[in-house]
């Protein structure tokens, strides 16, 4: 039995290892879902982009069987505007959001974005809701009910 | 460097307080010959890279038989590994001064173990760069910085001497330290005095192991 105690030491560890969150600790992303899309998204362009690669995968994911579309927010700004093509209409879409960056023991430094004190969109659709999570939850998950940060997510009525 | 030179004075002083006893016992001045070596022989598979560690000693045996006093001063610049963007170099630099109580344990004699503790205190700063990837709105770099970064410790170790002809001393020691910082902004992964820190050890509270191999010079 004593011997198994080192074994039983290192599977705790591994445990809490697998259970911290550092969240994507890449560009993060916010989820954009569409209440109802009757106009027929085309494409969408962000503005001050370097390369609309990862837009344009994701509208095509979208446009086939994905039900929200997963937008890179800017890390060198607290807002990012979007462009949306429809078939016979063009919207924007500015959020706004707080950029953290910070370290985190056994991550390095990790990027989240949190809720700005101003306002949180400017929009030209007709309604948009903006819901502030983190990307990266404080200290350990708990085993086994992990939850991790879930980020922006963003609801737009039409 | 000033405070360097303030712990080197501060030894010395010492030293010279206790250099009033009698001609009975030893005292040995020393080096720490191994701290840096890996670092520069060896910089892509270390834990630091390039680095300098200088470590003087002072050991002077105290009136009590079998009881020895160890002062040692460390000046310690350079840099850990860099693992991503997001988990980068550390430049560190520090000074550090530590004082040890050493028993000298015989079991028979050619059987002798040495045992140490005492107080360990450390200023440090860091700084560093970290980055990350941004394929679609361009890279972030942001900076880390901590200055003055005090940390108090108490350490305890494991030695053996082994004596190379009348005036020489090669000295081992397997140490452990653990300790406390002021500042604790920043995880780190290398403090002066303390050494290479694990992952949650890391933070406020500073947790070391570490071997030291030391070369003496007797004095008196």
């Amino acid at each position: 039995m004593k011997q198994l105690f080192p074994i039983a030491l290192l599977l705790v560890g591994m445990i809490q290892q697998g259970c911290i969150d550092c969240g994507p600790q890449a560009e993060l992303t916010a989820r954009v879902y569409f209440s109802q899309d009757s106009l027929q998204l085309d494409s969408v362009y962000a503005l001050k982009a370097v390369n609309q690669n990862a837009i344009a995968k994701q509208v095509k994911a979208y446009l086939g069987q994905q039900s929200e579309l997963e937008l890179p927010i800017s890390m060198l700004a607290d807002t990012t505007t979007y462009v949306f093509y429809f078939k016979d209409r063009i919207d924007t879409l500015s959020i706004y959001y707080e950029r953290v960056f910070r370290y985190k023991g056994d991550c390095g430094f990790i990027t989240d974005a949190r809720k700005p004190s101003g306002r949180h969109c400017d929009a030209t659709f007709s309604n948009v809701d903006v819901y502030y999570d983190t990307y990266a939850r404080s200290g350990s998950l708990g085993f086994p009910f992990a939850n991790p940060g879930t980020g922006i997510s963003i609801q737009i009525t039409l | 460097m000033k405070k360097l030179f303030l712990l080197t004075a501060l030894i010395l002083v010492f030293s010279q307080a206790y250099s009033q006893d009698t001609l009975t016992r030893k005292g040995y001045i020393g080096l720490d010959v191994i701290n840096s070596l890996p670092s520069v022989i060896l910089p892509k598979q270390y834990y630091i890279r390039n680095t300098i560690i200088i470590e003087p000693y002072y050991l002077l045996d105290l009136p009590r038989p079998n009881r020895r006093l160890v002062l040692g001063t460390g000046f310690a610049h350079g840099s850990t590994h860099q693992h991503f963007g997001f988990d980068p170099s550390q430049h560190f630099k520090g000074a550090y001064f530590r004082a040890a109580h050493e028993i000298k344990k015989i079991r028979n004699p050619r059987k002798m173990l040495r045992i140490g503790y005492g107080p360990v205190f450390a200023i440090a700063g860091y700084q560093g760069k970290f980055r990350f990837d941004g394929p679609t709105f361009g890279d972030y770099e942001g900076d880390f910085k901590e200055t003055n970064n005090v940390a108090l410790g108490i350490e305890a170790y494991f030695g053996q001497d082994f004596k190379i002809g009348d005036n020489w001393l090669l000295r081992f020691t397997v140490r452990n330290v653990m300790g406390r910082r002021t500042n604790a902004d920043t995880y780190v992964q290398y403090f002066p005095g303390f050494g290479f820190t694990p992952n949650g050890f890391n933070n406020r509270f500073l947790y070391s192991g570490g071997l030291s191999l030391q070369i003496h010079y007797n004095v008196r």
